[in-house]
């Protein structure tokens, strides 16, 4: 296998129960490991061999630090969201599976329209945009596009580019390198529930310019990034959430478009995939004795019902209120009409 | 291949006014609404299970459902995670025979699957053996989860009414009568 192929399949496995985790699952004496891939904030991936069939996949081993609760909610969304996605570049589920490869799909879940308030703690820290450090929990796809811009960036410099250990530290970095946010460029940024945790009139807080430039054009054994790679970067990395670029404009860039070399069709490229499906097992229902009519609870509960519905309306007519409050501005003007790449077009034949 | 889509005459582009608010994703919001039509009809359970399984009855189920709204309600959880659990019991129950000591676990074990899906704070294993009145262990109702997602081969992209309603609700601009009496009837 040569390196640069991409691991493509992955198997979970959970540490502290290794032979019953699932009924569908092997046990992982299945798999000989044969290196570490990569750690990441949910778990370990290693690479190995199927013993079985010798095939290469990737070893997941997620955390289990709150056994107590059962499966952990990030490798549970992380799972379903990555069994639904089928993509040449989105590493393919095979048993119960997971993934890691650039991306990072542990807090994926699917988009409600309007988005309802979602988790708060979410991203390695070094990829968190700035909204989500100040606490905004209405966090789009502007936020993933933030983390895009650091892993590009972290590509270019062949280093984390903002390797943050805390919170107040991931902001510092990101001040350092993009200068201080104002008020002017994001508007409204002091408003967010936890803007005032952060002290922004500290001198290391306090830095008129940007240096990113300077960052990846002198970097550790990796070459100085090109203008237009540098402009991609900077336009991912903008503070307001309202002016980042979004997954169209980024496609639209002059990087993927002026610079070699240019986007291909993804068949030129394509990579094998070989698919497995997990077959069916014993289980804990089913069968077994029928003792009384069990110790259901019922009673009460549409009165119940109907009263928790009706707060529910008014959650739903307050939360709208307060997304439509959200400024509208003016200047940010969205491309209309997007174009795709002639070569996508290609592909769709 | 995207293309500017073409509205008849008297109808306007539902999206429009979204162009700048990124809340409201109007870049993407045609396609997902497909892509979860889809999903629906992947999602649904086959509706004459109850002749399969050898212990229950409707009424039963109707018992369970009623039990976990009440649930539900104290939790104060979303609607989408009462619509998820509904799903995932339905789907598991299409898909296995329960007898019915077991069936009030399924329920629970399906309500704490969908709160760890839906909920941005979802409640702990504890919390949940404590309202089925300590008539479940923490180990049954962690191996019941691993049970369930594993049938349901952990599909639980389940797009609840409630998104469509809200697209509707857009497409009326807010009629809050039309609203309430589609939650009502949800």
């Amino acid at each position: 296998m040569n390196a640069t192929q991409r691991l493509t399949s992955v198997t979970l496995s959970v540490s502290d129960t290794p032979s019953n985790f699932i009924g569908t699952c092997r046990p992982v004496d299945d798999f000989e490991k044969v290196g570490r891939v990569g750690e990441g904030t949910y778990g370990i991936v290693y690479k190995a061999i199927d013993k079985s069939n010798q095939k290469t996949v990737a070893l997941k081993r997620m955390r289990m630090e709150r056994e107590a609760d059962g499966l952990p909610l990030s490798a549970l969304r992380e799972i379903s969201l990555l069994r639904r996605l089928s993509h040449t570049n989105i590493v393919r589920v095979m048993e119960v599976c997971v993934g890691q490869d650039l991306a990072d799909f542990g807090l994926a879940r699917q988009f409600s329209v309007p988005p309802c308030p979602m988790t708060p703690k979410v991203v390695t820290l070094w990829y968190r945009a700035p909204e989500i450090l100040l606490g905004e929990r209405l966090y789009t796809e502007a936020s993933d596009m933030w983390s895009a811009g650091c892993i590009f960036g972290e590509l270019l410099k062949n280093a984390p580019l903002l390797p943050g250990k805390v919170e107040p530290h991931q902001f510092e970095l990101i001040i350092a390198l993009l200068g201080n946010p104002t008020e002017r460029i994001w508007p409204s940024f002091r408003d967010l529930p936890l803007a005032n945790l952060f002290r922004f009139d500290t001198p290391k807080m306090q830095q008129q310019y940007s240096t990113i430039k300077q960052v990846l054009s002198s970097s550790n054994g990796a070459a100085a990034a090109s203008p237009q790679a540098l402009e991609l970067v900077q336009d991912l990395l903008v503070y307001d959430p309202k002016r980042r670029l979004d997954t169209r404009g980024a496609l639209r860039h002059s990087y993927f478009r002026r610079e070699g070399p240019n986007p291909c069709i993804p068949s030129a490229i394509r990579l094998r995939f070989d698919s497995r499906s997990g077959g069916g097992g014993g289980g804990i229902f089913g069968g077994g004795s029928s003792a009384g009519s069990g110790n259901l609870r019922g009673g009460g509960a549409i009165a119940n019902l109907r009263k928790k519905l009706e707060g529910e309306q008014q959650q739903g007519q307050d939360f709208r209120r307060k997304i439509r409050r959200v400024d509208r501005d003016e200047d940010f003007d969205l491309p209309v009409g997007a174009r795709p790449f002639r070569q996508f077009d290609l592909d769709e034949k | 291949v995207m293309m500017e889509p073409v509205y008849p005459e008297g109808v306007d582009d539902l999206d429009a006014e979204d162009a700048c608010d990124p809340m409201m994703l109007s870049e993407y919001v045609v396609e997902i609404f497909e892509y979860m039509k889809k999903l629906e009809v992947e999602c649904m359970p086959n509706p004459n299970y109850m002749e399969s399984q050898k212990e229950l009855k409707w009424s039963m189920r109707d018992i369970l459902i009623d039990w976990l709204i009440d649930i539900h309600n104290k939790f104060r959880l979303l609607p989408e995670t009462l619509y998820l659990t509904v799903n995932i019991i339905d789907r598991f129950l299409s898909l296995r025979v329960v007898s019915l000591v077991k069936l009030q676990l399924v329920g629970i074990t399906s309500m704490f699957i969908a709160a760890k899906y839906e909920e941005v704070i979802a409640p702990s294993i504890k919390n949940f053996i404590y309202m089925a009145d300590n008539g479940y262990t923490d180990e049954e109702i962690q191996r019941a989860e691993r049970y369930v997602l594993s049938v349901l081969e952990f599909n639980l992209q389940y797009p609840s009414s409630m998104s469509f309603l809200r697209r509707c609700s857009k497409a009326e601009n807010y009629n809050i009568q039309t609203r309430t009496l589609g939650k009502y009837l949800m």
